[in-house]
């Protein structure tokens, strides 16, 4: 059997940048198209989008575990551009970084929209570059034939937007509860229980989207003959086993009957919709565990 | 001028003095070491490599109980023409240099371990407590002082010849002209460890590769991530469309009740 050179702190990794890429573009696409409908969202996305980075960052170091002995040598990462995919997503995923904190600046003084708006347009494709990068960094490890397929990047793509969206709703009752001075209109939408409920359930359509999207193509994949390992391989195949139903299947049905508002109350929806959201998550990070542990041991 | 070895498998008799040779002339530690758990493997020791073992011989059992035959294969790294790990590295701690050998800078490295992933024969390893990555060197410092590999020179039957790379493909293109099988040759875009068998490889356990090289096996993904792309996005425009022709039409029918 084969080593484990990437354990769970690089899916942790994974899952997060994912998560920094697919909440910005959510966040880019909110504040684009949304009328200020949105704008709460689309503040919150920048923030996760920032958060999920600076996670990301301690998670590579823990798992570099280098950093007592040689602090900077992570910037030579930096240098193998643009032959080296790793080296072409830390580029990426720093270029997010500039411009998701410049998006959050603009956001918390309240100024220069139009160059937010613009801001927004170059976010929402390193966003997109960010996730990409995370899948085509597996598809490219040519000793790793499980992973190399071209519909995994846009598998972690569509995860990456889909677990950005749930994180960024999530945050703005977390910030709410917890530092309710530093977005007074996180309270606002929260206390305004309607409107609350109108965002979730606009975003329970989106939600439906991306996971029938994401359902279709796991299910190439098996078709293919690509994931049809997964099902044999013990614990990982029941991991993978609840990242489809819990992390899809039953947020699923969850997004589909939050457009059956005249039964639910708006309490009600939030509070589903808030589990929904956790189980989305734990499903984006499952899905990350399980393909980056079996390309490691299906050779 | 680029160095290869010709590594002639119908030679070998499975003396293991390469192994011995590569571990005295690196510095590498003994170490307890067990039977191969692979029945066809089973007399392979060590199993495998490791940050302790840069090559190693693998016994082989093939054909049936009554012609039983063992044909004897030295692993160790292929030195590709044209490297994944190399071209996978951020931070080109290894690079492939112009007499022939992938070495490895140290002082590079960030212990990504993308490399391990992305080497299509198995072969980098890493070693944990020093947080590096160790595989064969080529002897690169004997190749300079024009010397041969501690291994080639350690090899009593010339199952392992130093040769430059024109004369290794020559002579490997010729044994594949007398029905003998070669092994990299084409995969991966070539190595400069090439190898002759009476045996297949698939036999042997080496992996099969297409002759894509890292430039090949990228730009064949990415055309193919973007043709995904676009039948993805087709399918949802159709879909926004169907679903928004719907709403017209249900609103029609509900504006004429």
């Amino acid at each position: 059997m084969t080593e484990l050179s990437w354990g769970i702190l690089l899916a942790a990794y994974i899952f997060v940048g994912g998560m920094a890429g697919g909440a910005f573009m959510i966040a880019a696409l909110a504040d684009l198209f949304g009328k200020e409908k949105y704008r709460e969202l689309s503040k919150s996305g920048t923030y996760v989008s920032i958060i999920s980075i600076l996670v990301g960052l301690v998670l590579l170091v823990l798992d570099l575990g280098r950093f007592e002995v040689d602090p900077l040598g992570i910037l030579n990462a930096f240098r193998h551009f643009p032959t080296s995919m790793m080296t072409v997503g830390t580029w990426i995923i720093s270029a997010l970084t500039i411009v998701a904190l410049m998006t959050a600046l603009m956001w918390i003084f309240e100024g220069l929209t139009i160059a937010r708006k613009l801001l927004g347009i170059v976010g929402f494709i390193l966003g997109g570059s960010t996730t990409a990068y995370t899948g085509l960094l597996l598809a490219f490890a040519r000793g790793r034939p499980f992973w190399t397929s071209p519909f995994l990047p846009w598998t972690f793509i569509v995860s990456g937007a889909l677990t950005g969206l749930a994180m960024s709703l999530l945050l703005i009752p977390v910030i709410t509860l917890f530092v309710p001075r530093f977005s007074p209109d996180f309270k606002t939408l929260v206390n305004d229980k309607q409107r609350f409920a109108n965002v979730l359930i606009t975003s329970q359509r989106y939600v439906f989207i991306m996971i029938i999207i994401e359902l279709g193509l796991v299910l190439i994949e098996i078709l293919t003959g690509h994931f049809g390992a997964l099902l044999n391989l013990g614990g990982l195949s029941i991991l993978f086993f609840i990242y489809v139903t819990l992390g899809l299947l039953l947020p699923l049905a969850v997004a589909y009957f939050m457009q059956k508002t005249e039964y639910i109350s708006v309490v009600m929806q939030a509070r589903i919709s808030m589990i929904s959201f956790v189980l989305i998550l734990v499903g984006g990070f499952l899905l990350r565990y399980v393909i980056l542990t079996a390309g490691q041991l299906i050779l | 001028m680029t160095k290869a070895v010709l590594v002639d498998l119908t030679r070998c008799i499975g003396c293991k003095a390469c192994q011995v040779a590569c571990k005295r002339w690196n510095d590498r530690e003994a170490t307890p070491t067990e039977l191969n758990s692979d029945p066809q493997l089973e007399w392979t020791n060590p199993p495998g490599l490791s940050p302790q073992t840069y090559t190693y011989v693998r016994f082989v059992k093939t054909g049936s109980q009554d012609s039983l035959n063992w044909t004897f294969a030295k692993i160790q790294c292929n030195h590709c023409l044209q490297p994944h790990c190399a071209t996978a590295c951020p931070t080109t701690a290894l690079i492939k240099t112009e007499n022939g050998p992938v070495i490895y800078r140290k002082e590079l490295c960030i212990g990504c371990g993308y490399c391990i992933n992305a080497c299509p024969f198995d072969i980098p390893k890493f070693d944990e407590e020093k947080k590096v990555i160790e595989k064969c060197t080529f002897c690169s410092e004997r190749l300079l002082e024009n010397m041969e590999p501690a291994c080639v020179q350690a090899c009593p039957t010339d199952t392992l010849v130093l040769t430059n790379l024109e004369d290794a493909r020559r002579k490997a293109t010729e044994a594949e002209a007398r029905g003998l099988h070669t092994y990299g040759l084409h995969e991966v875009g070539g190595t400069s460890w090439i190898y002759i068998s009476e045996v297949p490889f698939s036999e042997l356990g080496f992996p099969s590769h297409s002759n894509a090289t890292p430039a090949a096996h990228q730009l064949d993904l990415l055309s193919k991530f973007a043709g995904t792309g676009l039948f993805i996005g087709g399918a949802m425009l159709a879909g926004l469309k169907f679903y928004a022709q719907r709403r017209e039409d249900v609103a029609k029918s509900e504006g004429s009740e």
